[in-house]
């Protein structure tokens, strides 16, 4: 939560900087914000690689743990591409590429301003911190409706981390180990999906 | 291109971190730098998101479409999510 507030203000700071104009001209070099997209990516896949309890937590995989993180790829990307067809100024595509954020905001936000534009970018970063923020006020309505897996599905990416400790809390410490899975294998593919949705499908 | 460009900088960085992890400097190190590499970039996306007149005209519309992508996401998620609880069940109650 405390997270999500400083991403936006860093955000909201960049929009205040570029009104004033006081900032040299190679700041505003389109190119820029591409290189060091190609910087957080390796560093992001080092952090990804360094990291043993990854391995570990793979450890734990059973066809039943593994179909959660698939009900969350096919329930995200599904029901935002429901919705754009109500909507009449987002594609199928970049609907599915916005839910394919998983609630992993800051990256997802990123790459989708690189590869699908810059309203979509702010889009992905406006609806991944939603997800994120409904997952933590919903938590304790949604469980009797929808289920022991309710939280961790709804928390997306972000039941690894920000959201847990509403999946232990309103789903139970037995969902731990099931929710940091999910997260982790969701998180670990949204830099994979989001090109491939936005660079594959054009519809 | 970019595309391909940003799965390539991807995988090799897990294989960096494979062939490199020496333990608690390289990922406190890896931490906090990804941290400040997201705040530039987002600081930078506000920047242009700022000098962009067609983006900041259009903010509220694009907030509303933010949500409702936000629900969408959250409710396919939750409807897939009962219907799984809901089969692990009644798989139990079969093999019981």
């Amino acid at each position: 939560m405390k997270n999500s507030f400083k991403i936006l203000f860093f955000f909201a700071v960049g929009i205040l900087f570029s009104s004033i104009d006081i900032l040299p001209d190679w700041l505003l070099n389109e190119d820029l914000s591409g290189y060091a997209l190609f910087l957080l990516m390796l560093i992001v896949g080092v952090g990804v690689g360094s990291d043993d309890t990854i391995i570990s937590v793979l450890d734990k995989f059973s066809f039943r743990v593994l179909l959660i993180p698939f009900v969350v790829i096919i329930g995200s990307l599904g029901g935002a591409a429901l919705i754009s067809l109500f909507v009449s100024y987002v594609s199928v595509t970049e609907a599915m590429a916005v839910g394919a954020g998983f609630g992993y905001y800051s990256l997802s936000a990123i790459l989708i301003s690189e590869l699908g534009g810059q309203e979509l970018g702010v889009v992905a970063l406006l609806a991944n911190i939603i997800r994120e923020i409904l997952t933590l006020v919903m938590a304790p309505f949604i469980v009797p409706f929808f289920g022991k897996f309710a939280v961790i599905v709804s928390g997306g990416a972000t039941a690894m981390d920000v959201t847990l400790p509403v999946v232990v809390r309103y789903s139970g410490k037995d969902m731990a180990v099931m929710a940091i899975f999910s997260g982790l294998i969701l998180s670990l593919l949204v830099p994979v999906l989001i090109p491939f949705i936005l660079s594959f499908f054009s519809f | 291109m970019d595309i391909i460009l940003v799965l390539v900088f991807f995988a090799s960085g897990i294989i960096l971190g494979r062939i490199n992890r020496t333990g608690y400097y390289v990922k406190s190190f890896v931490n906090k730098f990804m941290m400040w590499a997201v705040y530039v970039l987002l600081f930078l996306l506000g920047i242009s998101v700022g000098n962009n007149p067609q983006i900041m005209d259009n903010f509220h519309t694009l907030g509303w479409q933010a949500l409702l992508l936000a629900v969408g996401s959250v409710f396919g998620s939750l409807f897939l999510g009962w219907l799984l609880a809901l089969i692990y069940q009644k798989i139990d109650e079969y093999e019981k």
